[in-house]
C-alpha cells in the first residue's frame, strides 16, 4: 500500500512539473503566435489594398471574411475563404478581392491533392494566372499537367466562391463593372443587351482602330418619351468620350443606365 | 450518411494511413511478413482506433476546449491511448482468452503506433464530430489492415524467390511498398 | 574516448533511419523537401537530447514500475515545447511538418533511446547518445530530402540546381517516391556497407 501510494505521488510530481512547464512555455509562445499571425495579416491587408487603414471580421451566408477599410471608411477589399473538392479532397484558400472586384490575391489554405501533381496548385506560377480576373472574365488557365481533376476544380471552385463571397459581402462592390480596355479590342461590330426600366435593350457597337465609331440602338421597350431622349443622347457621348460610363441624359437616367449596360455587354462579351 | 460514406472510403483507399498518409509504417514494415500476423494486427488496430477515436474526442471537446487546455492535447492524448490499450488489454484477458491469445501479443505495440494518435490528432485538425471521428478512425484503420495484408501476401512469396542481397529485408519491403502506393493512387479521383 | 564513441554511433553504425530503421514515419512523410527533413531532424533531435538528459538525471528516483509512462509525460512535455517553439519563430516549417510535431511522441527513436539507453548510462553518456543519434537521424533525413527535393523538383533547400532545361521525376515529390527512394537508398547503404567491411 505504501508502495503504491510513492509511486502514485513520484507519478503526480511529474505530471505536476510537465504541465507547469508547458503551461509557462504556453504562454510565451502564445504570445508571440498571436502578435506574428496578427502582424502577418496587417502586412497582408497593406500589400493587397495599399490604401488600407482599417479592418474588422463579418460574418454573412454562414461565411467569415476580413473586410478592409480606408481613411474615409469606404471599403476597399475583401479577405475570405473559399472552398472546393479536389481530386483527393477538399482544397481550401484563401481570396483577396478588390474594390474594383477585381481578384488580387489566392493562396491555398489546405488540400488532399496527390503530391507532385495536384500538388502544384500551390505552386505561385499556377495561383498568379487567376490574379487580375473578375467574375465576368474567363477563368481557364494553363493546367497543371497530369493535374485535370484538382485544375478544372480550381478554375470552378475560385470563380464560384469568389461569386458567392462578392454575393455576401461585397454590397455595392459586386456591382461595380469591370473597366473595358476599348483600345485593345479587334475591330468588328458587336452585340450585346441590356435592362433599362425593362428589359430587352439591344445595341450593335462597331469598333475600328481601337475606338468605338458608332452605337445603333436596335430596340427597346422603355416608355418611347424617355428612351427616344436616351437613344439620342447616350450612344452620342460614348463615342465622344470613348467611355462606357457617360453621364445620362437628364429625365431618362434608367434607360440611358441601360444603353451603357447594353454596350458594356457588347464589349465584354 | 453520403458524408460519412466519403469519409469511410477516403481513409481506406485514396488517403490509405499507410501509403499516402504515412502512418503506421513502423507495424507496417515489421509486422507484414506472415497473412495470419496481419490480420491480427490490423484487428486488434482497429479496435484500438475506434476506441481511441471516441475517447479522444470527448475528451477534447469536454475537457480540454472548455478549460483551454488545447497545448496540453499532445500528453493527454498519448497517456489516454496507452491506458487504453493496457486497459483493452486487461478486459480482453479476463473476457475471451481466445481472441487474447491471437490479439494480445499485438497490444503492447499499439502504444507507440503513430497511426493511432495520428488519427486522434487529424479528427481534431479535420473538425469532424463525434460520428465522423469515429467512422475516420475505423476507416483508417481498416485501411492500415487492408495495407498489411496485401503486404503480407506479397511478402510470403517473395519468400520463394532469389533477392540481390542489399535488397533483402526492410529495403525491399519498402520498395514494394512504394510500388503498392502507384495501385492506390489509382483510386485517387474515385469521389 | 567512450562518450565519442556514444556520439558516433548514431551516424553510421547504429544509424537510426538506414541500420536500425526506426522513426520510419517521418522519415517518409517530410521528406519531399530538404529543408523539411533538416527541420524534422534537428526538433527530433532536441526532444531526444532533453529526454534522454532528464531520463538520464530522474533514473534512480523514477520506480521501474512507472518507468514507461513517466518517460512518455516527459517526452511529451519536450514535444509539445518544440511544437510550440517551431510555432511561434518558424511558422512556415510548423504548418509544412504538420501533424508530424506533435507525432515525434511516437517516434520510436526516443522511448527507445529512453529504454535502451539514457536509463542505464550517466548524463553525460546519455547527451552524447541522445545528440548522436538525433543527429544521425537528421543527416539521414536531410540526404533523403535533399535527394528527393533534386530529383522531384530540381532544386535544393528552394535554390534550383539543375538548370531551367530540367524535367523533374515528378513521382519522387508523391507517396510512391518516398518509398522508393528510401528504399533504394538503404539497398545501396547496404551494399556500401557490405563492400566496406569486406575489403
Amino acid at each position: 500500500m505504501k508502495e503504491v501510494l510513492r509511486v502514485g505521488l513520484i507519478l503526480m510530481l511529474i505530471c505536476a512539473v510537465a504541465a507547469g512547464a508547458l503551461a509557462y512555455t504556453n504562454q510565451v509562445t502564445s504570445e508571440i503566435i498571436e502578435k506574428r499571425l496578427y502582424e502577418e495579416k496587417v502586412a497582408l491587408m497593406r500589400e493587397l489594398f495599399p490604401t488600407v487603414e482599417s479592418f474588422e471580421d463579418k460574418e454573412a451566408d454562414g461565411r467569415t471574411a476580413t473586410i478592409a477599410y480606408d481613411a474615409e471608411g469606404n471599403l476597399v477589399g475583401i479577405l475570405a475563404e473559399g472552398k472546393t473538392s479536389g481530386y483527393g479532397g477538399d482544397i481550401r484558400f484563401n481570396l483577396g478581392i478588390d474594390k474594383e472586384g477585381k481578384l488580387v490575391s489566392l493562396t491555398i489554405v489546405s488540400h488532399s491533392e496527390t503530391a507532385g501533381l495536384g500538388a502544384r496548385i500551390t505552386e505561385e506560377s499556377y495561383r498568379k494566372q487567376f490574379i487580375g480576373k473578375t467574375i465576368s472574365d474567363s477563368f481557364d488557365v494553363d493546367n497543371i499537367s497530369g493535374a485535370t481533376i484538382s485544375s478544372l476544380a480550381m478554375e470552378n471552385g475560385v470563380k464560384r466562391e469568389m461569386e458567392a463571397i462578392l454575393t455576401a459581402f461585397g454590397g455595392e462592390l459586386a456591382e461595380v463593372p469591370p473597366a473595358i480596355d476599348i483600345s485593345s479590342l479587334p475591330d468588328g461590330v458587336y452585340e450585346g443587351e441590356g435592362e433599362g426600366l425593362k428589359p430587352g435593350i439591344k445595341a450593335k457597337v462597331t469598333v475600328a482602330g481601337g475606338r468605338i465609331t458608332d452605337i445603333e440602338v436596335t430596340n427597346g421597350d422603355d416608355t418611347p418619351e424617355y428612351f427616344n431622349k436616351a437613344k439620342a443622347e447616350v450612344p452620342r457621348r460614348i463615342v465622344e468620350e470613348q467611355s462606357v460610363q457617360v453621364d445620362a441624359a437628364s429625365g431618362a437616367s434608367f434607360s440611358s443606365q441601360g444603353i451603357m449596360q447594353a454596350v458594356r455587354n457588347a464589349l465584354t462579351r | 450518411m453520403a458524408n460519412l460514406v466519403a469519409i469511410f472510403f477516403g481513409a481506406v483507399f485514396i488517403n490509405n494511413f499507410v501509403l499516402s498518409r504515412f502512418l503506421g509504417i513502423c507495424p507496417f514494415l515489421g509486422v507484414s511478413k506472415k497473412v495470419d500476423t496481419a490480420v491480427g494486427m490490423g484487428m486488434a488496430v482497429t479496435f484500438v482506433m475506434g476506441l481511441a477515436s471516441l475517447v479522444t474526442w470527448l475528451l477534447e471537446y469536454y475537457l480540454l476546449v472548455p478549460f483551454e487546455l488545447q497545448y496540453l492535447r499532445t500528453i493527454v492524448f498519448i497517456l489516454v491511448i496507452a491506458a487504453l490499450v493496457q486497459f483493452v488489454e486487461l478486459v480482453i484477458r479476463k473476457i475471451s482468452p481466445v481472441l487474447y491469445q491471437a490479439l494480445g501479443i499485438f497490444l503492447p505495440l499499439i502504444t507507440t503506433n503513430c497511426a493511432v494518435l495520428g488519427v486522434a490528432l487529424l479528427n481534431i485538425q479535420l473538425e469532424y464530430n463525434l460520428l465522423e471521428a469515429v467512422v475516420f478512425g475505423v476507416a483508417a484503420a481498416i485501411g492500415f489492415t487492408l495495407a498489411l495484408v496485401i503486404m503480407a501476401g506479397i511478402r510470403e512469396r517473395l519468400e520463394l524467390v532469389y533477392i540481390p542481397k542489399p535488397f533483402r529485408g526492410v529495403s525491399l519491403a519498402l520498395i514494394l511498398a512504394g510500388i503498392l502506393s502507384i495501385a492506390f493512387m489509382g483510386f485517387q479521383g474515385m469521389m | 574516448m567512450s562518450i565519442m564513441k556514444e556520439f558516433t554511433k548514431g551516424f553510421v553504425r547504429e544509424n537510426p533511419t538506414f541500420r536500425i530503421v526506426l522513426g520510419t514515419c517521418p522519415t517518409l512523410a517530410v521528406t519531399t523537401l530538404a529543408a523539411n527533413g533538416l527541420g524534422m531532424g534537428l526538433s527530433t533531435t532536441a526532444v531526444l537530447v532533453a529526454s534522454n538528459l532528464f531520463i538520464s538525471l530522474l533514473r534512480k528516483a523514477i520506480p521501474d514500475k512507472i518507468r514507461i509512462p513517466a518517460y512518455i509525460i516527459i517526452i511529451a512535455t519536450f514535444v509539445t515545447i518544440v511544437d510550440m517553439v517551431l510555432n511561434a519563430f518558424t511558422p512556415d516549417l510548423h504548418s509544412r511538418l504538420g501533424i508530424f510535431i506533435p507525432l515525434i511522441v511516437v517516434n520510436c527513436i526516443i522511448l527507445g533511446r529512453a529504454e535502451a539507453f539514457a536509463n542505464k548510462n550517466g548524463v553525460v553518456a546519455s547527451l552524447a547518445d541522445g545528440l548522436g543519434m538525433g543527429l544521425g537521424f537528421t543527416l539521414s533525413l536531410t540526404i533523403l530530402g535533399s535527394l528527393r527535393e533534386l530529383l522531384s523538383a530540381g532544386t535544393l533547400f528552394g535554390k534550383n540546381v539543375m538548370g531551367a532545361g530540367y524535367e523533374p521525376f515528378m513521382v519522387f515529390g508523391m507517396p510512391t517516391g518516398g518509398f522508393l527512394a528510401y528504399g533504394l537508398v538503404m539497398a545501396l547503404l547496404n551494399y556500401v556497407f557490405k563492400k566496406l567491411k569486406l575489403e
